[in-house]
């Protein structure tokens, strides 16, 4: 992107005043309703949130200070980026357009991929933002139970409060981090593996080839709860950290297998003979052109893998195996709710339509990806 | 005449395959010099671009140099060199250029990175260095403004211009010698001449030997000064292309060069080689191209015969009995 082209500050004023403006006034509608969604949202944030901002300077916490280096980033970008856009973007770049580019370019016409998109900054931002948002605690139990134990929503408890009193809405931002993280954490190990695995079956074919698939088929044989379960179990205390390395390292067969069938036909091309006749060896060539060629279907997966975990650890709290109680994770919050169901339907009720939206919002991504990155286009 | 650059004597190249070996490749000989230009030709199957990747070991399992071969690059016999120094002589000592440029090129990295990861690896140059390098290349395979068309991405170059930049991934690293295996075949007409023309010039400039294989005579006959005609694997005629082209001792060269469409001359149906070219699995016994020969008698399919003569050969019986040539065509006629 040239930020020389033009000049970058031809409208000054209007840039400063409010962010994605300039992009606006000159019909580029996606990025404008972005920049100035973004930088409204953190300003909403400041002024109702003022004084929690200011408790971060006392309250001495990291996630809180967390929080206001993202709610300063968000607002730095929001501007900074509106006036740098506003020079001189080319509208839509012909000469030295990527296999990115071009992806990007198709990503955008898809609506349902772009409110997806928007879904995810937006959790990602909540999760970050959280002691910003509220001012209740996730885990403190108040000594009067009785007298805020299941209040349904209101004003002063959007989505309610739980058995113990403690605020629904809360524990579902603060959830957010635990299932977001875990789905995070997990899919990047998945991926690594089953890229890497995928690609030295699918390049070097033969024995290894047989070998590794013979063990892909068989971890894909396990009912995959069960297995879950089972590795779960062995550990009395599962902590955070378990549960995320056993989900990821459970979940990378599929991936592997994907990847391993993009190679095979991947290794046939030419430009992977004329690399091996360039005197590259196989490690390299793996890496350097065999692995970024199949890194499409690879995002792909990984976009669906995502909503794919967060689904499967909400199961596993709620089964009683993920995290530990008082630590809020989506499945735990619903799980709390099971045995009120009928009396205060709103504690089980917003977490679920919190797994439901992000996961929507992850395979809308997904989807889109799928249609952006698919080889066709390119060439 | 100098000492020759590369030298291949006896290659032979067998698939092991559960139904028994497959000879692609069956006893080919060749050699040559430095600046000097050997055309292969022959018809699809017939062993042509697996010698290419024999010399430069590039054959997969189940497939294999058979042990007495021999590939000599000055003084190094490469079927004896390890794996890891034979990845130093690919690309740096002797490289390749394919036939489809479309598909030789990653499609997801620059020209530029590219031709600098060839020159990096064996040069061991910066970043800088390898770049000037590349851009310099891209300059002499005549890319107008190559610094700049560096960061292109190869589907931003059309299919002459993406051979161009092969060629000069292929001798950044100034080569000894260069395996062109088909590299005109998928351009069209016009942009083939440039190609060839490019090709000799650079080798005027350069100094590397090349090995251009084609099924094409016409492109064969532009630019090599020796010929080879390969059949079923095997080196069926030999010779100066000149003295081949205009004297063919082989009846498959015959049959080759009466298969050119011509544009002058009256309008008459195309002459063809009958049958087809027999599966490398079961080679015929006797003489691999006497069931379409219109030649063949009795010696023809009792006994193979060799090449016979030295410079200027040919693997027929027709070169001891040269009198029966002209009684079976005749007789064929």
């Amino acid at each position: 992107m040239s930020s020389g082209r033009g000049g970058r500050g031809r409208r000054p004023g209007v840039a400063a005043l409010l962010p994605g403006l300039p992009q606006l006034l000159r019909g580029q509608r996606l990025a404008g309703f972005s920049l100035m969604a973004l930088g409204l949202s953190m300003l909403a944030v400041l002024a109702f949130g003022f004084d929690r901002v200011l408790a971060t300077f006392t309250a001495g916490r990291v996630d809180r200070w967390i929080a206001l280096l993202t709610l300063v980033a968000a607002l730095v970008a929001a501007w900074w980026l509106s006036a740098v856009w506003a020079g001189g973007r080319r509208a839509d770049a012909v000469g030295g357009a990527s296999g990115w580019a071009i992806a990007w370019r198709e990503f955008k016409k898809n609506r349902p991929a772009v409110l997806g998109l928007y879904l995810m900054v937006a959790l990602y931002l909540v999760t970050l933002l959280a002691p910003y948002l509220t001012s209740y605690d996730p885990t403190e139990i108040v000594d009067d139970i009785l007298s805020v134990r299941h209040l349904g929503p209101s004003p002063d408890h959007l989505m309610g409060t739980d058995k113990y009193g403690r605020d629904v809405y809360t524990r579902i931002l603060y959830g957010a981090r635990i299932s977001l993280s875990i789905g995070f954490i997990a899919v990047a190990i998945s991926i690594t593996l089953g890229t890497l695995v995928g690609a030295v079956s699918g390049y070097f074919g033969g024995v290894v080839d047989t070998v590794l698939m013979r063990f892909v088929d068989t971890l894909i044989s396990f009912p995959r709860l069960v297995l879950l379960i089972t590795v779960i179990a062995l550990f009395e205390q599962p902590s955070i950290l378990i549960v995320v390395t056993v989900l990821g390292l459970t979940l990378w067969p599929s991936t592997a297998r994907i990847v391993r069938s993009e190679v095979l036909s991947l290794r046939e091309r030419e430009f992977i003979e004329a690399a091996r006749a360039l005197g590259l060896g196989s490690p390299r060539i793996i890496l350097r052109h065999i692995i970024p060629n199949v890194l499409g279907p690879v995002i792909v997966a990984a976009t669906l893998g995502l909503g794919n975990i967060i689904l499967i650890e909400a199961g596993l709290s709620f089964l009683g195996l993920s995290v530990r109680p008082p630590t809020p994770s989506w499945g735990v919050i619903i799980n709390d709710g099971r045995e009120f169901l009928l009396e205060a339907w709103w504690v089980s009720t917003f977490p679920g339509l919190a797994i439901v939206f992000t996961v929507v919002a992850f395979n809308l991504i997904g989807d889109g990806l799928r249609d952006a990155l698919d080889p066709r286009l390119r060439m | 005449m100098s000492a020759p650059v590369l030298q291949v004597n006896d290659l032979r190249t067998y698939f092991h395959t559960a139904d028994g070996p497959v000879r692609a490749v069956d006893g080919v000989s060749f050699s040559l010099e430095r600046g000097a230009t050997l055309g292969i030709v022959g018809e699809s199957g017939c062993g042509k671009s697996i010698t290419c990747l024999s010399i430069l070991r590039l054959i997969d399992r189940p497939g294999r140099v058979e042990p007495g071969s021999s590939i000599r690059l000055g003084d190094w016999e490469l079927l004896e060199l390890s794996e890891a120094e034979m990845r130093g002589v690919r690309g740096n000592e002797i490289s390749m250029i394919f036939q489809e440029p479309m598909t030789s090129l990653n499609p997801v990295w620059t020209i530029g990175d590219q031709i600098v990861e060839a020159v990096r690896l064996h040069r061991g140059f910066g970043r800088a260095a390898a770049r000037r390098r590349a851009a310099e290349m891209l300059g002499l395979v005549g890319i107008p403004k190559p610094a700049a068309r560096l960061d292109d991405y190869p589907h931003e170059f059309s299919g002459g211009m993406r051979q161009r930049a092969m060629i000069a991934m292929a001798l950044a690293c100034d080569p000894d010698v260069l395996l062109a295996d088909e590299p005109t075949t998928a351009l069209d007409v016009t942009i083939q001449a440039e190609i060839l023309d490019l090709l000799a010039e650079l080798q005027n400039r350069l100094g590397m030997a090349i090995v251009f294989v084609s099924h094409d005579l016409g492109v064969i006959a532009q630019i090599a000064d020796r010929v080879i005609v390969m059949y079923a694997g095997q080196i069926v005629e030999q010779g100066a292309t000149a003295r081949l082209f205009a004297r063919p001792r082989h009846p498959y060269t015959e049959g080759l060069l009466r298969s050119i469409p011509r544009v002058t001359g009256k309008v008459s149906r195309l002459t063809t080689i009958p049958g087809g070219v027999p599966s490398a699995r079961r080679w015929p016994a006797g003489c691999r191209f006497h069931p379409r020969c219109p030649y063949a008698w009795e010696r023809c399919r009792a006994a193979a015969p060799a090449l016979l003569g030295t410079d200027r050969a040919s693997r027929c019986w027709l070169e001891e009995e040269p009198l029966r040539r002209h009684e079976s065509g005749e007789a064929a006629r």
